[in-house]
């Protein structure tokens, strides 16, 4: 019996011993991911506020400011009007699809949450887009044949909404108690108040889901500007620069008298484009987590 | 304005006549107009486009013009050596994403649960979320520097036994398909653990509480307490995760192939795009490789969701 206990206890000693080593290795195996997932990021910010010319010999990963801190790279950035006005293009993109998109998503959300005759066969139509589509190319003969190719709507438009979008706004306008929208039907509310009056304001965090989906997207969209606004550089949004400016700097070593600063350029530009939602998504994460994970419960 | 001063009971309208529906509802049907438009116009329209498959397509004579020539599109598309190549690579990596792509977040829930530290575990899941929200491009410029001859990535390679060398231009077979599953990993790991981390937060307590009792280590309690009840819902994404493998996670490639690693990095995707906007125009065997791509999208959503309805009672659509 005495036996069996300090075996028991000697085995419970070892095993609480093992369980600190692992405890040890999951701390620094997670302390690894965490690095892998951030220190691209910090190289990128970090050669941004670098010396030009040291950061080209330099190899590596850059940890701190190679051959001391410059703003240079940014000097040259924000006094570059084409790259401002990518940036401007970027905002100008973003808002029109998060309008756009939005509009979209409230009316079919609240439409299709209606117990209508209609209701099923338009679900239908909407839902059938997200099992088949034309595809990139059909597209773009349709934009073209409506004059949008090479303007500005051709990267608003298409692409600001989409079913799963309108999916998610249904169930926003299905979560809000029927019992309010009929006490406010009864008392003479037409439909535009029921929306924007009774059933938005319960449903805001549901809508806001999409609204920053909708905006992520379109900050970081760039393969529409690549198809619809190939040669125009006015219209180019900031994420088309980026590749550009990726692509010169390849060719960098091949120039005769560099200006070194402009190879921060790239550098700057990625910090630019980047720091703005990194800095957003602390104010729209606890909403965005909670979002996603009821999307996994109603499935 | 519309007929408020009704029985609220008759609202509920499954039984209702057409006429009675039409005269009640006609303003929410009016209020779906712009969407019906959307949905028409940037959805279907281009459906109905996929006609140019069958076509000699010219842009100046639109869809209808366009000369009809049948299935020769899809005969030079099936025909052609490029188009087992870009199949081949299409389905390697689709492959590699739903493996190897999938068991990450899956994985890295369960270990990330298992830290007992709460700030740590929050901070490391913040900081895994980062990489969702940087765009394609930089991903695609970061992995430029990075895999490059004298890049961190190449550096660390090299400590392995691996020659530096610029990875991206390395047209040998799995090194372009490994890259792409690596960035979707990093890109898309934090981001996908959310929901797991959820549901595993939800496992009961009193369960782990008592199998400790019993005398239970925490890696016995992790495979037989909380896997097997967060294991429905890694099928139902797993199942969710085949129908939509044939269409996502292949951007990035556009910005990552180069004409000398064409053999192992193309997919159906850059093929299409290639033969609509590359320097060689091939608008009718471009879209034919857009629906040849569309249709096994298609084919693999339909199925996997009914599984996923008859096996787990939930679908994506």
């Amino acid at each position: 019996m005495k036996n069996n206990v300090v075996l028991k206890s000697g085995m419970v000693e070892t095993h609480s011993r093992g369980e600190k080593v692992v405890d040890v290795i999951l701390i620094l195996v997670m302390a690894l991911v965490a690095f892998v997932c951030v220190v691209p990021l910090w190289h990128c910010l970090i050669s941004s506020i670098s010396d030009g010319k040291s950061l080209m010999q330099h190899e590596g990963l850059v940890l701190l400011p190679v051959g001391g801190i410059s703003l240079e790279g940014y000097g040259l950035t924000l006094r570059d009007s084409s790259i401002m006005m990518g940036y401007l293009n970027t905002i100008i993109y973003v808002l029109g699809n998060v309008a756009f998109g939005t509009v979209l998503n409230i009316l079919a959300g609240y439409v299709l949450s209606r117990k209508t005759k209609l209701k099923s066969p338009l679900t239908a139509f909407v839902v059938f887009t997200m099992i088949f589509s034309g595809g990139t190319v059909p597209l773009y003969m349709v934009c073209k044949s409506l004059g949008m190719v090479g303007t500005r709507w051709a990267l608003i438009l298409p692409h600001c909404t989409n079913a799963s979008f309108i999916i998610m706004s249904i169930k926003a306008f299905e979560s809000v108690p029927q019992s309010t929208v009929e006490a406010a039907r009864i008392d003479g509310a037409g439909h535009l108040r029921v929306i924007f009056q009774i059933m938005l304001p319960q449903c805001f965090s549901y809508i806001l889901v999409t609204i920053v989906n909708t905006a992520i997207i379109a900050w970081n969209a760039w393969l529409s500007a690549a198809i619809y606004v190939p040669s125009d550089k006015t219209k180019w949004p900031l994420q088309l620069w980026i590749r550009e400016l990726v692509a010169n700097n390849a060719e960098f070593m091949n120039w005769s008298n560099p200006n070194y600063s402009r190879y921060l350029v790239q550098y700057c530009v990625i910090a630019i484009a980047t720091i703005p939602l990194i800095m957003c998504f602390p104010l729209f994460i606890k909403r965005l987590e909670k979002g996603m994970a009821q999307g996994a419960e109603k499935g | 304005m519309f007929g408020k001063k009704k029985d609220p009971n008759r609202t509920v309208l499954r039984n209702e006549t057409w006429k009675y529906d039409l005269k009640h509802n006609w303003f929410i049907y009016v209020l779906f107009i712009p969407v019906l438009v959307y949905f028409l116009v940037f959805h279907y329209f281009p459906m109905f486009g996929l006609i140019m498959a069958f076509e000699n397509f010219k842009p100046s004579r639109g869809f209808f013009g366009s000369q009809w020539v049948g299935l020769a599109n899809f005969r030079e598309l099936f025909t052609g050596d490029t188009f087992w190549k870009v199949l081949r690579n299409t389905t390697a990596m689709a492959f590699l994403n739903l493996t190897v792509g999938f068991a990450a977040p899956v994985l890295f829930a369960l270990l990330l649960s298992e830290v007992k530290m709460k700030h740590f575990k929050r901070s490391v899941q913040i900081m895994s979320y980062m990489p969702y929200f940087v765009s394609a491009t930089v991903v695609c410029s970061l992995a430029t520097e990075f895999l490059n001859s004298t890049g961190a990535l190449t550096m660390v390679l090299s400590w392995f036994g691996f020659d530096k060398q610029n990875w991206l231009a390395n047209p040998n077979i799995p090194v372009f398909w490994l890259i792409n599953t690596f960035l979707g990993v990093w890109q898309g790991m934090g981001w996908g653990a959310i929901i797991y981390m959820a549901a595993i937060a939800n496992v009961s307590q009193d369960l782990h509480e008592a199998a400790a009792m019993d005398g239970a280590s925490r890696w016995q309690r992790m495979w037989k307490i909380t896997f097997p009840t967060v294991l429905p819902l890694i099928l139902v994404m797993f199942i969710m995760r085949i129908g939509l493998v044939f269409r996502t996670g292949f951007d990035k490639i556009l910005l990552l192939y180069m004409p000398m690693t064409y053999d192992t990095a193309d997919v159906l995707y850059t093929y299409t795009y290639r033969m609509a906007f590359g320097s060689q125009i091939n608008y009718g065997v471009s879209t034919a490789s857009g629906l040849f791509q569309s249709v096994i999208g298609t084919l693999l959503l339909v199925i996997s969701n009914k599984i996923s309805r008859k096996a787990a009672g939930s679908s994506l659509i």
